[in-house]
């Protein structure tokens, strides 16, 4: 065929077809903040915390989220207001490294890696889950890490860090962590 | 232009305008991403938020990436490291320059013009060589970068000329990865230092900012040239000519849609082994290679369902070759090359989603202020070239994304390409993606790519080596290829691929077999068929493998110029952590024997070893790198009109580098 109109044919092709069914939106690509903000929320599903971690039977699930503007961050205040394991989820900006211990989650920004030493040392004395996208989190010591595989995003997991601050973290989320520091 | 060329330009024109108005339309709201098990959030493909690289990750094709952790982890010192790390890659080295080789094609005397370099989205292609920069003269520090995205494939459908054989897009680091300043300081084999000094910061207000200056100094290597061989010439060996210095400088500053980015960089490099027939073990003979780089961004949103992204960009560039001749009285004289390039475009490039449609499209203009090339002779003087030049091109595209049914994707993309007032290129590109099941993909991939030739090829001349070819035409790459990917588990991926590849009108450099000056001429048709599997695991204790093999069928030679191509290709990189603080990085890499001249260059297997220390993540990093552990005595083949008889140079020996990085 001719070049131009092999090309002409081409695009007339992709405007018709709109009766197909729809290609799953499972498949279809998405921006990676919101990716990473869909697996901090399943990881809260995953985790469990002692009852003691809450101030009262009903109290919400406090999500603080360390460090200046930042996309997952964004997109993490879009959780907010939904509910896990039977609890609200409230997010909020942590504005003092020292009230991590208040929070169930801790989620650390990218630009936060200087202060991650301190953050992780102030949420270790209670059951606060740390999560964050900084290169080398579990290994240092944050209980999950979020790592970009190409195109995909997986996620590590060391699971002493979790034990020592009495998290149980499901046995189903350790099958699928790409890494398990025990 | 002729009448048929003219209809078709217009034909592709009225396209596009079609697809401005229907790319605004209402978008259906996406799935709420949370409502997703962990399993199907696995499978997600994610998107980068910036939109140039998605443009490129979006690229149906088979796609490495390398990120900055195994950049630290294997030390990989330049970006022809990595590049010669993935699959279907391998890096050819004369001691001037690095000359990378992709899927069956390495043309003895290409400059990587079929290779597109972009940083952050920017060209660093050159406008007089069109040289794809990768060795020393790339313009940025390998310890910016974020990651690198390596394409393959024909990709003139959307950038248009030189992306014929990969698109290798620098993403580079943000200023709040860095948070801070930070210093690196190394040391290395062949009297080597060199430092960086960096500062990134990501401000409440939301202004990102980064800033690096670094810096190289190698004495280089003691070296033996069998051709040289003589009383006269010190029996062939050589001291302190194979040196090279490097200063890298590069700004970046990211305010909300806004992106401003400079980038600068020198290269030195002492020309050894009496190349190109210069005086034997003498420091004066140099290349000098010199690119400032700035651009301008913008991203804006049109209408809900656009991005739009807008970028205004300068170039300029500078050979000096410092070539010292001796004299038939013994006496010497400095002969000077030099290239000196200009340019500045424009582009705008969108992004539409609409119901199952995601459209890429966009406009490009470059005005090549100075495309100029002369040489002469210092004392006495003696003017052998004086060739000044200027051009302009623009180029516009189309690529629809379409998701027919649950399984089946089609992309269909064209782009029309205008330069030099006369001739005008169409490539279309059509690829059809099927999920045979969650975790397998296929890919059917049909490609097309042209390359222009550059103002060196056309115009350059030199008395007694290299004559002009005004007349040159464009080379046109078509491929078809499969490509597989499965990933049975988390942490697991396979890949493989088979492709057939061909060139027609190929520019390629061969002596007229009457006058045995050297030309570029058209040649061709030349194809190449391949295959590549690629193997990638990550463990649950940390340990990564990459590994991957290619095999390649080529042609050596097609009349009288040559084609460095191996036959097979194998590379694993397996990185051990020792401890959450220690960590070893083995690499090996086998390269079977390529033809030279006359005859072949053996097949060999280098190993590296890096053994990493990092008492805390976001702290000091140490790192002790090894390369070519075992001493292993190899050559690569070169071409030297000036030095007929080189047909194989020796490369480096085992060498080392300790490197510290300090943030504060």
């Amino acid at each position: 065929m001719h070049r131009p109109l092999a090309g002409l044919f081409l695009v007339a092709l992709a405007w018709t077809g709109l009766a197909y069914p729809r290609w799953s939106e499972a498949q279809l690509p998405a921006p990676e903040p919101e990716v990473k903000a869909a697996f901090v929320y399943n990881f809260i599903r995953f985790a469990e915390w002692p009852a003691s971690a809450f101030p009262s039977p009903g109290a919400p699930i406090q999500l603080c989220l360390l460090g200046s503007t930042d996309p997952l961050l964004d997109a993490l205040a879009n959780i907010d207001g939904k509910s896990a394991r039977g609890r609200p989820v409230r997010v909020q900006s942590l504005s003092k490294l020292k009230d991590a211990g208040a929070c169930q989650v801790l989620v650390v920004g990218e630009s936060e890696k200087r202060k991650m030493h301190v953050a992780l040392a102030s949420a270790a004395a209670s059951a606060t889950l740390t999560v964050s996208e900084i290169d080398g989190f579990a290994e240092a010591g944050g209980m999950i890490g979020l790592v970009r595989d190409i195109d995909r995003i997986q996620f590590e997991v060391n699971l002493q860090s979790a034990q020592q601050a009495g998290l149980q973290l499901s046995s189903q989320l350790l099958k699928l962590a790409r890494r398990v520091i025990r | 232009m002729d009448h048929d060329q003219r209809l078709r330009s217009r034909r592709i024109l009225s396209c596009l305008l079609v697809a401005l108005p229907l790319a605004v339309q209402a978008e259906q709201p996406r799935d709420d991403l949370t409502q997703y098990s962990l399993e199907q959030l696995m499978g997600v493909e994610v998107v980068s938020a910036s939109r140039y690289s998605q443009l490129l990750s979006d690229a149906p094709a088979a796609v490495s990436v390398v990120t900055s952790a195994e950049i630290q982890r294997f030390g990989y010192r330049t970006l022809a490291d990595i590049l010669g790390s993935v699959r279907g890659f391998h890096i050819t080295r004369d001691r001037q320059y690095e000359y990378v080789g992709v899927r069956g094609f390495s043309p003895a005397g290409d400059y990587n013009t079929r290779l597109l370099v972009l940083v952050d989205g920017h060209r660093v292609n050159d406008n007089i060589y069109d040289t794809g920069a990768i060795g020393g003269e790339f313009p940025l520090d390998v310890d910016l970068i974020d990651r690198v995205e390596i394409v393959r494939g024909p990709a003139s459908s959307l950038y248009g000329s030189n992306a014929l054989f990969s698109v290798v897009n620098v993403i580079t680091r943000r200023g709040a990865q860095v948070g801070g300043g930070e210093g690196a300081a190394a040391i290395s084999s062949h009297g080597g230092r060199e430092g960086r000094l960096s500062w990134g910061h990501h401000s409440a207000s939301g202004i990102d900012i980064l800033l690096s200056a670094s810096g190289l100094h190698r004495e280089g290597p003691n070296l033996y040239f069998p051709e040289f061989d003589a009383p006269e010439t010190n029996h062939g060996r050589t001291t302190g000519t194979d040196g090279e210095q490097w200063r890298k400088f590069f700004a970046r500053a990211n305010y909300g849609e806004w992106g401003l980015s400079l980038m600068h960089s020198s290269r030195d490099k002492g020309l050894t082994g009496g190349a190109w027939d210069t005086v034997f073990d003498d420091p004066r003979s140099r290349i000098l290679d010199e690119m400032t780089l700035a651009s301008l961004s913008r991203e804006f949103e049109l209408g809900g369902v656009t991005q739009a992204s807008a970028r205004l960009y300068y170039g300029d560039y500078r050979y000096k070759g410092d070539y010292l001749y001796a004299n038939d009285d013994l006496s010497t004289t400095l002969n000077k090359d030099v290239g000196r390039g200009r340019w500045w475009g424009a582009e705008l490039r969108l992004l539409s989603s609409l119901d199952r449609h995601k459209l890429a499209y966009g406009l490009e203009y470059q005005d090549n202020l100075r495309q100029d090339q002369s040489n002469f002779d210092e004392e006495p003087s003696a003017l052998f070239l004086d060739d000044r030049r200027g051009s302009q091109r623009w180029g516009a595209y189309l690529q629809d994304e379409f998701a027919l049914t649950e399984r089946w994707l089609l992309s269909a993309g064209l782009r029309y390409d205008h330069f030099d007032a006369e001739h005008g290129e169409i490539n279309p590109r059509l690829a059809l993606i099927h999920r045979l099941a969650d975790d397998t993909t296929l890919k059917l991939l049909y490609g097309s790519a042209f390359r222009t030739p550059n103002v060196y090829e056309r115009f350059y001349a030199f008395p007694d080596q290299q004559t002009v070819n005004p007349g040159l035409e464009p080379e046109r790459i078509r491929s078809i290829e499969a490509v597989v990917e499965h990933r049975p588990a988390p942490g697991l991926r396979l890949t493989g691929s088979v492709y057939h590849y061909r060139i027609d009108d190929w520019i390629v450099q061969q002596a007229d077999p009457d006058s045995g000056l050297y030309q570029y001429r058209n040649q061709g048709p030349v194809s190449a068929e391949g295959l590549e599997l690629g193997l990638e695991r990550h463990w649950a204790n940390g340990v990564h493998l990459r590994a991957n093999y290619s095999a390649q069928h080529a042609p050596d030679r097609t009349e009288t110029a040559l084609n460095l191509v191996p036959r097979h290709l194998l590379n694993a990189n397996l990185y051990l952590p020792l401890d959450t603080r220690w960590g070893l990085g083995a690499r090996y890499a086998y390269t079977s024997a390529r033809a030279t001249t006359t005859g072949h260059v053996g097949g060999f297997g280098l190993a590296d070893l890096v053994l990493g220390y990092r008492p805390r993540p976001g702290g000091l990093q140490l790192s002790l790198g090894l390369y070519n552990l075992f001493d292993k005595r190899y050559d690569d083949q070169v071409i030297d009109p000036g030095v007929p008889e080189r047909e194989v140079m020796a490369q480096d020996g085992r060498t080392w580098r300790l490197k510290a990085v300090l943030p504060f």
